[in-house]
């Protein structure tokens, strides 16, 4: 008889090979998951270094200055835009004049060269994005870059996922918050109650057909 | 057993298994996510100063309905600083204004515009206030030229605010004044009673 | 980890002698130490997950932070050394506010023997849109010392 004969702990290699390998195939998945989540992969709270160290919970929280005095075009253009030099200088020229920190801005300032500013929230070239729409329909800059004013070094709020993106255009009003609110980092759209942010809604005739969720709006 | 296992097929299954592991390959390029094209704020190795974004050229006029030696965009009337605003002045001007005042103005001169904005208070920056004789007698035109064009210490604004919020932000100022040095006798009996004293 | 798990058959390597007899093993598979062992991995991974969420409870807070992502050495690097001019701001700056705002808010006498007052900054442009800009620029200042 020419059978194989197997011992007799072959049956549970069998069993303990079969879990294995659910169990393994489960970890890669949960593992990629995982990374995918992590801020490994997307820079959520991790701040990256800059030129300049720039706070914005020193100059926003604690000096009160509006994000529009440095984001200027916030209102007005697709992008928020970074503060020129000119717009450091404006104080810097007199305040905390021989701090070795804002050599770099002084720098810029004589030779006219632009500070250059690692990028913290950056979209894919294939995504549209504006601000001024957004601004103008009352979404606040806290609903997406969170409590940047308690922030000494600027990090990610978001990872920024299409999802995201898409769970907002569907549901505006779990966000939206009058106009004069946009600029207030402390206000909680939430703390308005639903039939109000709903009538807010339609007040600033946000589409709520669909519309907003068509490939086209952001893949354009 | 041999044949069984033929017909079962799963050998065969197995040999296009990894089909599925392509899809790890595909999400690793990147070439649209970085187009070879230029978008705001990038720095640029073509130009010389760096930027992508490209500052006008020298003695560009702006692209608007209004000459570039308006009141509009110079404050001035025939070399005269304006008197009159070149719109109307109206409630929501003033709101306007408020809004931009809050923002570009108030961390120095404060919102009350007494010079005692938070800036001007930490960072020690001496800063006039706006409630006196002089430039409460000032045309409001040179309010206007003030942010255009700064004055001493002070650095211009007009890369910030465009033309018609600098004259939202002028009106207002007056508005500030108005609100910090009223005649009594131009309030109603109520108003003045609020006052206190007397 | 076969070794030694006589099971009623003759102990020792290899298959037992019915096996052999019938061409295959007759033996079943032992269920148990698997299920055991998968529900170990289970409860403790569980029981890892209650602890780390009492360390955390016991631990204060949760890294609300978010800024301090860089390693302590890094922030030290960026950070200007102490002390710093600031002690205490955001007391000064929400005082200033508060100030500024109530004297904006308000109704009060600048100076009272000139007859001048102060009020509230709404108002003050709803009478301004009734005045017009031109007179506080051609005329002399309103109000003031009559
Ligand atoms: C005093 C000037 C100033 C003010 C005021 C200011 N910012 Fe900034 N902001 C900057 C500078 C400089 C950078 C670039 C350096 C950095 O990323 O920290 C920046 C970066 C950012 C970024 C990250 C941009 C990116 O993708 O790299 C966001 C988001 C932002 N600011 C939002 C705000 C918001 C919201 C406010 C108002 C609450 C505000 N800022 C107020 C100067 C300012
Ligand atoms: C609907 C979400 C959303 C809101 C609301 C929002 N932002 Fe952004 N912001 C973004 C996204 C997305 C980017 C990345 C844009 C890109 O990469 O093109 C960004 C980028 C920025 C940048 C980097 C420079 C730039 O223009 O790309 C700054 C600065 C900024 N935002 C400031 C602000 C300020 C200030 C506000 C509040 C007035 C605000 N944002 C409100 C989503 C938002
Ligand atoms: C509206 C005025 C204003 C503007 C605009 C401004 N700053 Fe500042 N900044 C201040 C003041 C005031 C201080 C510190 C004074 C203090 O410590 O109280 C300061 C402090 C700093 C510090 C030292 C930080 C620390 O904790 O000691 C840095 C770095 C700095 N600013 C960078 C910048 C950069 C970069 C810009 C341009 C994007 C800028 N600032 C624009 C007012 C301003
Ligand atoms: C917090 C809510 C919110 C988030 C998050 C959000 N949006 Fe929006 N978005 C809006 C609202 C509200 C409008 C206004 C729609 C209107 O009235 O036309 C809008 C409009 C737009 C428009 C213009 C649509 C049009 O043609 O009128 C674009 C483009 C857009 N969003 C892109 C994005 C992208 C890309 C993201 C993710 C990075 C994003 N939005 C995230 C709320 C949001
Ligand atoms: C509200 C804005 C918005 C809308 C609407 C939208 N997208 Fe996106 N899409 C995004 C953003 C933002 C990303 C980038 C996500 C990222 O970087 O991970 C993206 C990424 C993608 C990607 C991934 C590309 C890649 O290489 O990773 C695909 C595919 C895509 N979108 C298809 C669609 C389709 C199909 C629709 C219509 C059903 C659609 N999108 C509608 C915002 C949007
Ligand atoms: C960075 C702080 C700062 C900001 C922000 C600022 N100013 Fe000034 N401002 C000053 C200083 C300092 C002076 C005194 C200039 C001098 O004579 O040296 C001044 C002077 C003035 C004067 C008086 C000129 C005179 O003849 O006495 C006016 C009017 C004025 N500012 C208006 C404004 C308006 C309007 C804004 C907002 C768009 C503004 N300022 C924003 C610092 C500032």
């Amino acid at each position: 008889m020419s059978a194989q004969i197997f011992p007799r702990n072959a049956n549970a290699l069998v069993w303990v090979s079969i879990i294995g390998l659910v169990l393994l195939i489960g970890g890669i998945v949960a593992a990629l998951v995982g990374l995918y989540l992590s801020p490994w992969y997307t820079e959520v709270g991790v701040a990256k270094e800059q030129p300049v160290p720039f706070s914005h919970k020193h100059h926003v929280d604690q000096l009160k200055i509006d994000c529009r005095y440095c984001h200027a075009t916030v209102e007005r253009a697709a992008h928020a835009g970074f503060p020129s030099t000119d717009t450091c200088m404006s104080c810097h020229s007199q305040v905390w004049t021989n701090s070795p920190l804002l050599q770099p801005v002084r720098d810029s300032y004589q030779s006219g060269e632009s500070v250059v500013w690692n990028r913290i929230y950056d979209l894919p070239d294939f995504v549209y994005f504006n601000h001024s729409v957004h601004v103008a329909k009352g979404i606040g800059c806290a609903s997406c870059h969170g409590r940047i004013d308690q922030q000494h070094l600027t990090a990610k709020a978001q990872p920024l996922y299409m999802g995201w993106c898409l769970g907002c255009h569907r549901n505006p009003e779990d966000n939206v918050r009058p106009r004069d609110e946009v600029f207030n980092m402390a206000f909680d759209p939430r703390s308005l109650p639903l039939e109000q942010r709903v009538a807010l809604v339609a007040e600033y005739q946000i589409p709520t057909d669909g519309r907003l969720t068509n490939c086209y709006v952001c893949h354009r | 057993m041999e044949s069984a296992a033929r017909t079962l097929n799963p050998s065969r299954l197995a040999r296009v298994a990894w089909i599925p592991l392509c899809l790890l390959l595909a999400a690793c390029h990147i070439d649209m996510y970085d187009q070879p094209r230029y978008t705001a704020n990038q720095p640029s190795d073509f130009f010389e100063d760096g930027r992508a974004m490209r500052p006008p050229v020298p003695n560009t006029v702006p692209m608007t309905d209004e000459p570039p030696d308006s009141v509009m965009l110079t404050g001035r009337a025939n070399g005269e600083l304006a008197v009159e605003l070149p719109m109307e002045l109206t409630a929501e001007l003033l709101e306007r204004g408020q809004t931009r005042y809050n923002a570009y103005c108030a961390p120095c001169h404060g919102l009350a515009g007494d010079g005692n904005g938070v800036i001007a208070y930490r960072g020690g920056i001496q800063v006039p206030s706006l409630h006196n004789d002089r430039l409460r007698t000032v045309q409001v035109g040179y309010f206007f030229d003030v942010i255009t064009n700064g004055i001493n210490r002070m650095y211009s604004y007009a890369n910030r605010i465009p033309p018609e919020d600098r004259w939202a932000v002028a009106a207002y100022v007056r508005a500030l004044q108005l609100s910090q040095n009223v005649d009594a006798n131009d309030l109603t009996a109520e108003e003045r009673q609020q006052l206190g004293g007397q | 980890m076969s070794h030694g798990h006589g099971h009623g058959h003759a102990a020792g390597e290899g298959a037992a002698p019915e096996s052999i007899a019938a061409g295959y093993e007759l033996a079943d598979t032992r269920a148990r130490p698997l299920v055991i062992g998968t529900i170990s991995v289970f409860v403790l991974l569980v029981v890892t997950a209650i602890l780390m969420g009492v360390l955390l409870l016991l631990a204060g807070n949760a890294p609300t932070d978010l800024s301090n992502t860089l390693n302590p050495t890094e922030v030290a690097r960026q950070l200007p050394p102490e002390p710093r001019l600031e002690q205490n701001p955001n007391v000064d700056g929400d005082r200033l506010l508060r100030e500024a705002t109530e004297q904006l808010e308000s109704y009060g006498w600048v100076n009272e023997r000139e007859n001048l007052a102060h009020i509230p900054i709404e108002r003050a442009m709803e009478l301004l849109v009734e005045r017009g800009i031109a007179p506080f620029g051609t005329g002399p200042a309103q109000g003031s010392g009559q």
